[in-house]
């Protein structure tokens, strides 16, 4: 029986001491536990992707978490735009790796357009939006857009468009592998006793050449140039890009023939003279004589396996090879045409 | 109370001891590591190395082929690395050779040229009159213009394109699926052809695509799916025939500046710094040794062992038309020395000329004509060639001086001279639109410079002085060419 003394006894000195021990023991412990205890748990660290593509002309979206699918909706359903497909990153990916692919290159009468480049590149997760433009593939004889991806007005990646074989309408002066003066006047007239030489500087195509016996000179030749309204100008024959003086050498598929027009378009009675007894023009059907003519070697990706069939891009392989079967996979995504055919359009595949 | 309050003082001070030994939060991760697919020689080689410090190198055996039979390095990715990331580049192309028609330096030509400058426009002036003006040596003195004649020697030398790198491609990979491995096969240098009966069979050849396969076993089946491919160069397009024709120095050899044409170059892919780059452990360097996806140089000729038979006479006038009187003239011999580089891309050469005398060296001179009458269907006119007075002041008597009587039928575009050979002119021309004369002279003495190869010299094809790889040129005399050179192996590289 317990007796009211022995309530209001109490516990013993050495009893309360090992209590505080014990509790001190455990404030101790959880004094390093219960900050933790505080970070927010993360609910899910699957591996996901992002897609998007055209399909029948129209942008597509489509995010997957491990195999699951969000289901394919326009861009445009999904806050982007007819052009635009908008990707919000996961808030738990530690990192995002982008897959991009331009359009791919229209074909020309005879070859294959090319693919359009490939870029695969990683980034840190963020958690602003990003904003995927395709782009869209080259018509027959045409170059394929690039494939923008941007993160508010800035850029985060291009990957550029494929090249057509036909046309020089898209290049630019870096796409020159190799500039050789290949023919040139030698009578007395013109020959200043120093070879003629084509060197690509500071992103120029410079020439230098006999103008007279007594006149060796240098000039930078405009490569191509663009009128008010933005239109490409082909019947100038100033520039190096015409449909007048410049074409393709016969039995290549990357090598054109530019002529020189110097002696018409420098023509002055008082120092630059043209001596009608050898105006001899060089082109057929064209009236201007030429003092020399350049071969021009592009960079553009020739198939001389078979020239003329389509060109798969590394997106496409990427997509095969890991087995996805969703409707990315269906839609050859930077593929460059075949003969008269038109390439296809660009696609970015965003991976966690 | 003041033994509980101690107990709790000791609690406190322990309390820090407590969390640090206790709850350390052990710092690991997975290593990082980098696998290599590249050719050495014949060999195709595979290297795979952690950052822990194993690394094996492993020479591909025969029956480890492909599908097709093709040696492949096999790559079986470590289990759970949080990424992958796949460098492939293709190989260079092959540089062009010249064609057997062209195969042979042409031999060089001694002409003269004549240019009238103005002082105004020294964008118009010739290298070697620009260059003499900048050493002060400046025999037109601040006239307005001015009038030279060089005389040199002239070489045609032909050079073929290079070929192309190959292209550099990159894939990141977040997961591979369990149970994949990678088949590898890296594209071989486009080779420098053999065949140069045309200069379409001798343009180099293309460089190798270089493949990353994935492979998946599922029972008896294997399926394999490229998914990546990084296209080789293009090779240097023979058919592109690119010669130069420059004055031949006192050098040795006389590359004549075609090493540094960018068309000829062999093109550095950069992909060896991508590789380099990315991976810095030293447990994890990489194991290729030559330049993945560089591709060859084309074809140059050349010529060794040139004698210096370049010079150039400068004649001053203070005016033009009938007013211009000659003040003089004076041979300047042209070296190295005085041109220095604008014409000329040196490896490795010294100065090493010494001058002799030549007993016979023709060259032509020219001078003007007067209208005198017209005889029937035929023009008469009187020309001089000399160089000593006006050339057309009837009274020049100097030492080189020669007067002709010319004959000239429009129609039939013949002249006839009143003598072929007066004061060691011979094989003279007329030219009716310039109303010029123009006649060959042999000179009986001449100073020659001649630069000998020096014997520390080490000559080179490069492209510039850090170019240590650069090969030597071949062959000796007037047939000295640097060789095309085959394009680089691809290579693979995996970083995770």
């Amino acid at each position: 029986m317990v007796t009211r003394k022995k309530i209001l006894n109490g516990f013993s000195l050495l009893e309360a001491c090992i209590v505080m021990l014990i509790v001190a023991i455990f404030v101790a412990v959880m004094a390093n536990v219960i900050p933790q205890k505080a970070k927010k748990k993360v609910s899910s660290e699957a591996h996901g992707r992002f897609e998007c593509y055209y399909k029948n002309g129209t942008l597509y979206q489509q995010s997957f978490t491990g195999n699951l699918g969000s289901g394919e909706k326009t861009a445009v359903e999904s806050g982007g735009t007819s052009t635009r497909c908008k990707f919000q990153p996961p808030f738990y990916a530690k990192y995002i790796i982008m897959d991009a692919v331009g359009g791919g290159a229209g074909g020309g009468t005879s070859v294959g357009g090319g693919e359009g480049g490939f870029v695969s590149s990683f980034y840190t997760s963020i958690s602003k939006s990003y904003m995927i433009e395709p782009g869209r593939g080259g018509a027959v004889n045409n170059n394929g857009e690039p494939t923008l991806i941007k993160s508010g007005e800035s850029t985060l990646l291009t990957a550029n468009g494929g090249k057509s074989k036909s046309s020089l309408d898209n290049t630019t002066v870096d796409d020159i592998l190799s500039c050789v003066v290949t023919e040139y006047a030698t009578d007395s007239y013109y020959d200043c006793k120093t070879s003629p030489r084509c060197e690509i500087v500071d992103g120029k195509v410079r020439v230098s050449f006999c103008r007279t016996k007594d006149n060796y000179k240098t000039v930078d030749l405009t490569y191509k140039a663009y009128d008010s309204s933005g239109t490409l100008i082909k019947n100038n024959p100033r520039y190096i890009v015409n449909s007048l003086y410049t074409k393709k050498k016969e039995g290549t598929q990357n090598v054109w023939l530019y002529h020189d027009i110097s002696l018409f378009s420098d023509y002055s009675d008082a120092t630059n003279p043209v001596y009608q007894a050898h105006w001899e023009p060089k082109v057929n059907d064209i009236w201007t004589p030429s003092l020399y003519t350049l071969e021009i070697t592009m960079d553009v990706d020739v198939n001389e396996a078979s020239p003329a069939s389509e060109s798969k891009s590394n997106l496409e392989r990427y997509i095969e090879s890991m087995k996805y079967t969703s409707p990315i996979s269906t839609v050859h995504p930077g593929q460059g045409g075949a003969a008269n055919t038109a390439g296809t359009a660009g696609a970015a595949i965003i991976l966690w | 109370m003041l033994i509980v309050l101690g107990i709790l003082a000791i609690v406190m001070l322990s309390l820090p001891t407590i969390t640090k030994k206790v709850f350390r939060v052990e710092e690991t991760r997975k290593p990082h590591g980098r696998f290599e697919c590249y050719w050495e020689g014949n060999k195709l080689k595979s290297y795979y190395a952690e950052e822990s410090g194993s690394n094996v190198v492993h020479e591909v055996k025969d029956d480890e082929v492909d599908a097709d039979g093709n040696k492949v390095c096999k790559f079986d990715p470590p289990k759970n690395p949080v990424y992958f990331m796949i460098y492939a580049v293709g190989a260079g192309g092959g540089g062009a050779r010249i064609d057997s028609a062209n195969s042979s330096t042409p031999a060089a030509v001694t002409n003269s040229a004549t240019s009238y400058l103005y002082i105004s426009s020294p964008s118009n002036w010739p290298d070697w009159v620009r260059y003499l003006m900048s050493r002060e040596h400046k025999p037109w003195g601040d006239r307005g213009s001015f009038d030279v004649m060089k005389t040199s020697s002239q070489q045609v030398l032909n050079y073929r394109l290079g070929g192309a790198v190959g292209r550099i491609e990159s894939l990141f990979v977040p997961q591979m699926e369990s149970g994949t491995t990678l088949e590898i096969i890296p594209g071989r240098g486009g080779a420098v052809s053999s065949d140069i009966l045309s200069a379409e069979n001798a343009s180099g050849g293309a460089g190798g695509d270089t493949y990353v396969k994935f492979v998946r076993t599922s029972g008896s089946t294997t399926e394999r799916l490229v998914a990546l491919l990084a296209k080789g160069g293009a090779g240097g397009n023979g058919s592109v025939i690119g010669k130069v024709s420059q004055m031949r120095l006192g050098s040795n050899p006389g590359d004549m500046g075609l090493s540094d044409y960018a068309s000829v170059k062999a093109k550095e892919s950069n992909f060896k710094e991508i590789g380099e780059n990315v991976a810095d452990s030293p447990f994890m360097r990489s194991q290729i040794t030559y330049n993945p996806g560089n591709s060859g140089r084309g074809e140059t000729q050349g010529v060794a062992d040139t004698s210096g038979q370049v010079w150039y006479e400068w004649i001053s006038y203070t005016g033009l038309g009938e007013n211009s009187r000659r003040l003089g003239s004076q041979w300047i011999n042209i070296t190295e020395d005085y041109l220095s580089t604008p014409f000329y891309g040196q490896y490795g050469y010294e100065n090493n000329c010494s001058s002799t005398t030549a007993s016979s060296v023709t060259e032509r001179r020219g001078g003007y004509c007067h209208w005198v009458s017209s005889t029937g269907s035929s023009m008469v006119f009187n020309c001089t060639v000399g160089d000593t007075s006006d050339s057309t002041d009837a009274t020049c008597t100097g030492v080189d001086c020669a007067h002709f009587v010319v004959t000239y039928n429009p129609s039939l575009e013949s002249a006839s001279f009143s003598t072929e050979s007066p004061n060691d002119y011979s094989s003279c021309t007329f030219n009716f639109n310039y109303m010029q004369i123009s006649c060959a002279k042999t000179l009986s003495s001449y100073t020659i410079h001649n630069c000998p190869m020096p014997a520390s010299a080490t000559a080179k094809c490069g492209t510039d002085t850090d170019d240590t790889d650069a090969p030597a040129p071949v062959g000796s005399g007037s047939n000295m060419k640097c060789e095309a050179t085959a394009g680089q192996d691809g290579a693979v590289v995996i970083l995770w």
